[in-house]
């Protein structure tokens, strides 16, 4: 079987590789292409930690086969900063200690930024129910969800 | 949100301290490669060469391995290396600490790759090295394993019956009363106490009895086990693993390899989240095997699902507890029995678990027993508190019946009974000065515990306790040429330990935090170092890195008085400089640590600060947690409407991740309570290996977690840190399970209570009326 | 990489993609990836072939006439949610939607790969059942429309025959006085549910179905006279809940307590919830 040949968009930068057809995205991103900032915590969709944003929408990295991103743009949490400058969200997250072993916190701040990108103004409810695909083990959740608000409430001013 | 309050016994100065860095919420020095994705994981490393490593795993609960042939295997092209029970040798029985809990070589080696028996489903027996994982997984189905399928029992209780199947077929129990003379599942029998139950009884106006059976749940971390193991061809190795402890790693490695220690160099990835899982080896061995065959790198990755199968779960357990009180509210006597599941080896922590039961009460007369008991399930691994979370669930919730049958609030109650410093615990030491009562007038004294509930809805309140441990730490800290430092430290971060490590020794140095540069070396760069658990980080490695920075700053005085020519004994060390105590060369004179930095070659050589120490002194962390949730009566799920965790931390460093470790083991309290449990088919295979049906919390299931820190300093440690990172979960599943006996009328003694368990016994309830 | 070897192909055309799966011992369609994702990457399904049929415009399109709206297959539960599609009616199909899942997985999952799927527990099953919506089925001999009662035949199974896709979901626009409602109850948002009811009261079409959802197998299309219900009958705020358990669980063979309770408490919140909506 032959390899699949896959044009995309990552992060603002023209990206072209080979896989094989069973590769998951998640799995070419991070074995072939070295960016392992989105992780696998399960394979099977519901931990969130493979969260990227593909045309503009929320996914799993690790159940979209890396055939089907072909030309597609992509954003991963390696694009979310700015330079040096740190992504609003990125600084919220440091600044209110939304994060311990850190291994969600990508995950999160994807879909944390495709909820604003949506909704810049939601309630700590809504906030909630949109970040239920994202698992995490060590914070209780509090910090993260304060952050996220926070950052609503400094990009509105 | 974090209130603190502070108390200080007459014997300690008074006056408050005002800090640079210490008590204040500095972003942490590692954070930004948390956010941008740059920080490396287990499973984050590539190497040049690398193969992949995949293991193969038992598909039955209990069997006889008769044969295993790799010829087939071997043969396929890209294989370059398979391991089997040939190539570990037998290891004789020994104990050795992992983290709180103690493990056993013959065991450990079994574990890691089964040798005579498979004893669960997902029991590693042989591993394939590949040059690609879809080369390795076809290795894998051509390895033929001939098995004699053997009766399996999952069940405790089952477990101990004299016609039960034997796991371990010469297994007689150890502290038995009589002596065990023939085998049994039964690996141990424990007792801790004092006084006479019996008598204490007696004098009880009020006894309640309960019988109480808990599930195994997994400590959950997203991350998986990841390894990247490299093996030359002279047999010196570097392995690169997810770990709480890289030096305990090593030695096991070393041991169950055959090689010498510091021919192993082990570096400690970050680590997404351990909760005490991450103490044991389970890939590490295994992947430094195959390296060693095939002189290449091998990486090791868990699936979720083997994660589940083959790593350690927290005990299920059968427990029973009596409580006996006078109508005034004294408890007179307590006893629990307590049956844990070990799963397939011995070494469940039972003992920490009879330990800390009735910890936060002053007993005259109390027993607690502990059983040690074998089942066809993964080896448990620690887990927050090993142990604790579910003995004083049991005693927790007896207490609130009891207090309830004599109609005394649950604080007031607990105020009453409670252990206070010189305290006889139960397990035999005096309480040092511990903050329980602290915990508990702050919890009454809170709005949450003010304020009124809606009809309907129930509040339930725990206490709880954790030891918390010492041990071995070493550091180093390295000094720039610019005044600059590398804090070199050897307890990997699971939390934001680089944040207070950093900020305990930029405070003892005077300097700027960001002239600090904490990091975790690997097993070479410093002396022993125990693992990351205990709660013990801040504690301990901090202590250490307190001593390490003080050690520094008495070579720099030393620097200093020999540039001024004068005593030694003359010299200060203030705000990051050093000055002359009389003034002579000037009062304006002084000599910065950039200064004494830049000239460290002409003054003696290089500067560095150096610390190493068991450390001694551990202070125990006791927590009131207060819990309000409503139940809907129609499909038994509970909600939990609010919460607020108050503990005790001694001297909180860092808030915000003295918060974060009350949060975070509030909420695995709350998964443990209402939903965690492992679902086993007649075969004896787990059925729900996914986070689909492994229901832990998620956003939408918690609301806010409200948090008290209250500070009782301990004297062991330079700024009086108590360590905070186990205690947590301890509380919640009484807590919960209180407040839904509130709420609905009804007393649970199972968990978790999901909801198809709380309708079971809202319509049981209803129908008996 | 945990998946198996396969080959992989966008079709770009339903032809094509029929043309591919007869062509393959064992072919599979991929559409939003969202169920056969885990089941490729937990090796619990081993296909030769994928046909990608996410690139077909047709299977993307919605068509809506005076009396019917008609949704391709590969249109994204999302879609639905954000309401980018034509609304049948009180917003039902949004509300339904949004429901599902987590909203990564509403990106990219479809109502046709949920329908093909046939779990008891998914949200598009009982609701179409409700609607008592056609399925638009595209195969070598051409298009049949099957009736929903008709396409569904038992847990995970439907009439679909090999070579042959989804091509649509075709659904009756709703009348002017329509009442309709939808619930679920699940331990977990997210997760699928333990019990779903789906209720279309729309007098102006005379038609009355009330559906019952997440059972061991086909959605339950409740008896209308058993509980007083009917298209000329006002639709109750309330059930009695009398009739209703005895009429769950007469539908249950082995009697399972929790399961009975949350199909007895999801039928009142989907009457309270098509009372929400005014018509």
């Amino acid at each position: 079987m032959s390899k699949v040949h896959v044009s995309t968009i990552i992060n603002d930068d023209t990206v072209e590789f080979l896989c094989e057809s069973e590769q998951t995205l998640l799995d070419v991103l991070r074995d072939d292409l070295r960016l392992t900032g989105s992780k696998e915590g399960c394979a099977s969709g519901d931990c969130g930690a493979c969260s990227v944003i593909m045309d503009g929408r929320l996914v799993c990295a690790c159940l979209l086969l890396a055939a089907e991103a072909e030309g597609s743009t992509i954003e991963t949490i390696e694009g979310m900063a700015n330079g040096s400058d740190l992504h609003p969200l990125q600084q919220q997250f440091l600044d209110h200690a939304a994060l311990q072993c850190g291994v969600c916190t990508p995950g999160f701040l994807i879909a944390a930024k495709a909820l604003l990108d949506r909704n810049p103004d939601p309630t700590e409810t809504e906030v909630r129910y949109w970040l239920a695909g994202n698992l995490c083990r060590c914070t209780g959740y509090d910090k993260i969800v304060r952050a996220v608000l926070d950052t609503a409430a400094e990009t509105r001013n | 949100m974090a209130i603190v309050t502070k108390r200080v016994s007459d014997e300690r100065e008074a006056e408050e301290q005002n800090f640079n860095w210490v008590g204040t919420r500095a972003v942490r020095p590692d954070g930004v490669d948390k956010v941008t994705g740059r920080a490396k994981f287990g499973a984050d490393l590539h190497l040049p060469n690398m193969l992949v490593g995949k293991m193969l795993r038992s598909p039955h609960a209990h069997a006889r391995i008769l044969s295993i042939d790799i010829s087939s295997a071997e043969k396929l092209p890209g294989v370059k290396a398979i391991v089997t029970r040939e190539d570990f040798s037998d290891l004789a029985s020994e104990f050795v600490p992992a983290g709180e809990m103690m493990v056993n070589y013959r065991d450990i080696t079994r574990n890691v790759m089964a040798r005579e028996k498979v004893l669960y489903e997902g029991h590693a027996l042989a591993a394939v090295a590949a040059v690609n994982a879809i080369v390795a997984r076809e290795a894998l189905a051509l390895i033929q394993v001939d098995y004699e399928v053997l009766p399996h029992v999952l069940d405790v209780v089952e477990a101990m019956k004299p016609e039960a199947v034997l796991i371990q077929e010469d297994l007689l129990t150890d502290g038995a009363d009589p002596p065990a003379d023939k085998p049994s599942n039964i690996a141990k029998r424990v007792e801790f106490g004092h006084g006479d139950i019996e008598t204490g009884f007696a004098k009880a106006d009020v006894i309640v009895e309960r019988e109480f059976n808990t599930r195994p749940v997994h400590q959950g971390y997203i991350e998986p086990h990841a390894c990247v193991a490299s093996v030359s061809e002279d047999g010196q190795a570097e392995l690169w693993c997810s770990t709480q402890g890289h030096y305990v790693v090593r030695g096991h490695c070393a041991r169950i390899l055959g090689m010498d220690v510091a021919k192993l160099r082990v570096t400690a990835s970050e680590i997404g989240g351990g909760f005490g899982g991450k103490t044991v080896v389970y890939l590490e061995p295994v992947a430094l095997a195959l390296s060693r065959k095939a002189c290449q790198p091998v990486k090791m990755v868990m699936t979720r699902e083997e994660v589940f199968k083959a790593s350690g779960p927290a005990s299920g357990a059968n427990m029973r507890v009596k409580i006996g009180a006078t109508r005034d509210g004294r408890i007179t006597a307590g006893e629990a029995i307590l049956h844990y599941q070990a799963g397939a080896f011995q070494g469940s922590p039972v003992p920490p678990g009879a330990q800390c039961a009735f910890a936060p009460y002053d007993l005259e007369h109390v027993r607690a027993v502990g059983f040690d008991v074998l089942v066809n399930r993964p080896k448990v691994a620690a887990y927050r508190a090993p142990g604790a979370p579910i003995s004083e669930y049991a005693v927790e919730s007896v207490v609130d019946e009891v207090a309830k049958k004599l109609n005394i609030d649950p604080i007031e109650f607990r105020l009453k009974n409670a252990s206070r410093e010189g305290t006889k615990a139960s397990h035999g030491p005096k309480f040092g000065p511990i903050g329980l009562v602290e915990t508990l007038e702050a919890a009454q004294a809170h709005d949450h515990y003010q304020s009124p509930l809606q009809p309907g809805q129930g509040r339930g309140v725990a206490s709880g306790y954790w030891f918390n441990i010492g041990g071995q730490s070493s550091v180093t800290l390295n000094t720039s040429e610019d005044g600059t430092v590398a804090l070199v430290v050897g307890t990997p971060d699971i939390g934001g330990s680089r944040a207070s490590l950093g900020m305990m020794v930029a405070e003892e140095l005077g300097v700027e935090l960001d002239k600090v540069r904490p990091m975790i070396g690997d097993t070479s760069s410093l002396g022993y170092n125990f693992l990351t658990g205990g709660s013990r980080t801040t504690f301990a490695t901090g202590k250490v890195a307190v001593d390490a920075a003080r050690d520094l700053v008495s070579q720099l005085r030393e620097r200093a008085a020999k540039i001024w020519d004068v005593p030694v004994g003359d010299i200060l060390w203030h705000n990051g400089e050093a000055l002359q105590k009389n003034g002579r060369g000037g009062p304006t004179e002084t000599l910065s640590f950039r200064d004494l930095a830049e000239s460290m070659g002409k003054t003696g050589g290089p500067l560095v600060g150096q610390a190493s120490e068991n450390v001694q002194g551990a202070a125990p962390s006791f927590g009131t947690h207060v819990v309000d949730v409503d139940v809907d009566r129609e499909t038994g799920r509970v909600e939990i409407l609010r919460y607020t965790v108050v503990q005790d931390a001694g001297k909180a460093i860092h808030p915000s991740y003295v918060e974060g470790q009350y949060q975070g083991g509030a909420v695995q309290g709350i998964g443990w309570a209402l939903n965690e449990e492992y679902i086993y088919d007649s075969e004896g295979r787990l059925e729900n290996a996914g986070f689909l049906d492994y229901r832990m919390p998620v956003c939408s299931d918690v609301p806010m977690i409200d948090t008290v820190i209250v500070e009782v300093p301990n004297p062991a440690h330079p700024y009086g840190v108590k360590g905070v990172g186990e205690t947590p979960i301890v509380p919640p599943l009484a807590a919960i399970s209180n407040a839904v006996a509130n709420a609905l009328g009804i007393r649970f003694s199972e968990l978790p209570m999901s909801p198809p368990r709380v309708l079971a016994a809202i319509a049981a309830a209803s129908s008996s009326k | 990489m945990k998946p198996v070897d396969f080959d992989y192909e966008q079709a770009k055309s339903v032809d094509e993609a029929i043309t591919l799966l007869t062509q393959s011992a064992d072919a599979l369609i991929l559409a939003g990836g969202q169920t056969l994702g885990p089941m490729l990457n937990l090796r619990l399904v081993q296909p030769e072939l994928l046909v990608d049929i996410t690139r077909i415009d047709e299977l993307v399109r919605v068509e809506a006439s005076t009396t019917h709206v008609t949704i391709g297959a590969c249109v994204s539960h999302a879609a639905v949610e954000d309401r980018r599609i034509a609304d049948l009616g009180h917003d039902f199909l949004a509300r339904v939607a949004g429901g599902i899942g987590y909203r990564a997985v509403r990106n990219r999952g479809t109502l046709g790969g949920s329908v093909a799927n046939a779990d008891p527990a998914a949200d598009w099953v009982s609701c179409f059942a409700a609607l008592d919506a056609e399925i638009l089925v595209s195969g070598q001999s051409g298009q049949r429309i099957v009736k929903i009662d008709d396409f569904l035949v038992g847990a995970m199974e439907t009439t679909i025959g090999t070579g042959e896709l989804i091509n649509g979901i075709r659904m009756p626009r709703l009348g002017a006085s329509v009442r309709c409602g939808y619930a679920k109850i699940s331990r977990k948002p997210g997760e699928f549910a333990d019990a779903i009811a789906a209720i279309v009261h729309d007098p102006d079409r005379g038609c009355c179905r009330v559906v019952v959802g997440a059972t061991d197998g086909l959605p339950l299309l409740l008896d209308n006279d058993a509980l007083g219900l009917g298209p000329a009958v006002a639709l109750p705020a309330v059930l009695d809940p009398g009739p209703v358990r005895d009429h769950l669980a007469w539908h249950m063979p082995v009697p399972d307590l929790y399961r009975l309770n949350v199909q007895c408490a999801v039928l009142q919140r989907a009457l309270a919830d098509a009372h929400a909506f005014p018509s």
